[in-house]
């Protein structure tokens, strides 16, 4: 997994500019975050990545970078 | 638990009752236009089904889903061997539903009647009970009732986006009786580490049902398609394959995941959750009853999933089964 591809993954998932994100962009405060947005993502990396990212995991990340390495461990 | 057969049971009859007072997810106050849309086009789920009245309700929707299979299956109240009730949201707990129900119905005194502590894999582990429960019975012409359902909304509190526009309230009544050759196949498993994942938890005014929607989806997707991949390699063979393979009514993304990775076709695989919502463990019946022509005989497969973190999936033939339309209360 490339780290560029996974920018534009989520900049599509969340219908945002690529430009605007980076590895240090809290996912949090994107302006569609919410709770089922983040259920949404969750399914998509599953779909995308064939990775499970539990709960716990999220409340423990907070930047894309962060994501980025569960995914990729 | 290891796979289990049981034979000498099989399904007769289906009736469904729920509330007549019907919500739209569109109409929620705490979201914006776009957030509903979204809400409903990844849930799949648009109307929900919700007593207005929290006490007793249950109880009034099982009896009333009883005395309709009664009538359907024409069945006297007084050849029923067994009562088992599916639920989690009985007003009151002491003494059981089913014995409050037996006594307010009056059944005989030879009638066992207890309750399960269940919620979404419900009526597969209630099915598995109450077939084991009639094939260990020494008589001709065993009967029994399984009863699944739940008023969801009592458990739910009003302003949570996680639980409310998921949840819808009903209960089905299920006929299950004695026959020799019939013959089906359970797969039942619990992963309790999961247990936070759907838990009733107290705050200043009262319990209410949490779920982290992020867990419940690892857990299913992670478990579900292992447990029925593992139950059909098992027992299904050419002459028993699922022509239908009805899920738990859990939510579009999760319910679309197993979908698509125990490789079912679309359409085999029903779902109510537009029009019903989630209803815990009447969902699979529901959903079954709603799309099982009357009468067809052929496999099916069950799979019900949730609290506890619990997976059940069940292999069965249906044959000869009466369905009622659902039929709405005001309550």
């Amino acid at each position: 997994m490339r780290e560029l591809d996974f920018l534009r993954f989520t900049a599509k998932e969340f219908q945002v500019e690529y430009s605007s994100l980076s590895f240090q962009t809290e996912y949090r405060n994107l302006p569609s975050w919410s709770s089922l947005n983040a259920l949404i993502f969750i399914s998509a990396i599953n779909d995308e990545y064939g990775v499970l990212v539990s709960s716990t995991d999220l409340s423990q990340s907070k930047t894309l970078g962060d994501l980025f390495n569960i995914i990729k461990n | 638990m290891p796979l289990s057969k049981i034979i000498g049971a099989k399904i007769s009859g289906i009736t469904t009752v729920l509330p007549s007072n019907k919500e739209d997810n569109l109409d929620l106050s705490m979201l914006d236009v776009n957030q509903k849309e979204e809400l409903i086009k990844h849930t799949g789920i648009r109307f929900r089904y919700i007593a207005k009245d929290k006490d007793q309700s249950v109880k009034v929707l099982f009896k009333t889903a009883i005395n309709k299979l009664l009538e359907t299956l024409v069945w006297d109240r007084g050849s029923i061997d067994v009562l088992v009730i599916v639920t989690q949201s009985a007003q009151s707990s002491i003494p059981s539903l089913a014995c409050q129900i037996h006594g307010e119905m009056d059944f005989s005194s030879s009638v066992l009647a207890y309750d399960i502590n269940s919620g979404c894999s419900g009526f597969v582990y209630g099915l598995h009970t109450v077939s084991q429960l009639l094939a260990s019975l020494d008589q001709k012409g065993k009967r029994a009732i399984l009863c699944c359902g739940d008023v969801s909304s009592s458990l739910t509190e009003e302003g949570d986006m996680a639980v409310k526009p998921i949840f819808s309230d009903a209960v089905c009544a299920i006929g299950i009786e004695g026959s020799n050759s019939m013959e089906s196949y359970f797969n039942l498993e619990t992963f309790g580490k999961g247990q936070k994942a759907i838990s009733l938890q107290k705050n200043g005014i009262g319990n209410w049902m949490r779920m982290d929607g992020i867990e419940v989806f690892n857990y299913a997707v992670k478990y579900v398609p292992k447990n029925i991949e593992t139950l059909l390699d098992r027992y299904s063979c050419e002459r028993k394959i699922p022509e239908m393979y009805v899920f738990h009514q859990a939510n579009l993304l999760i319910n679309n995941s197993i979908m698509k990775a125990i490789g079912a076709e679309e359409a085999a695989v029903p779902n109510s959750l537009y029009k019903y919502g989630n209803t815990a463990s009447a969902s699979i019946p529901l959903t079954f009853s709603l799309n099982w022509r009357h009468n067809k005989s052929g496999w099916v497969l069950f799979s019900g999933f949730g609290v506890g973190f619990s997976v059940a999936s069940a292999l069965v033939r249906i044959d000869g089964i009466k369905i009622a339309e659902p039929e709405f209360i005001s309550i």
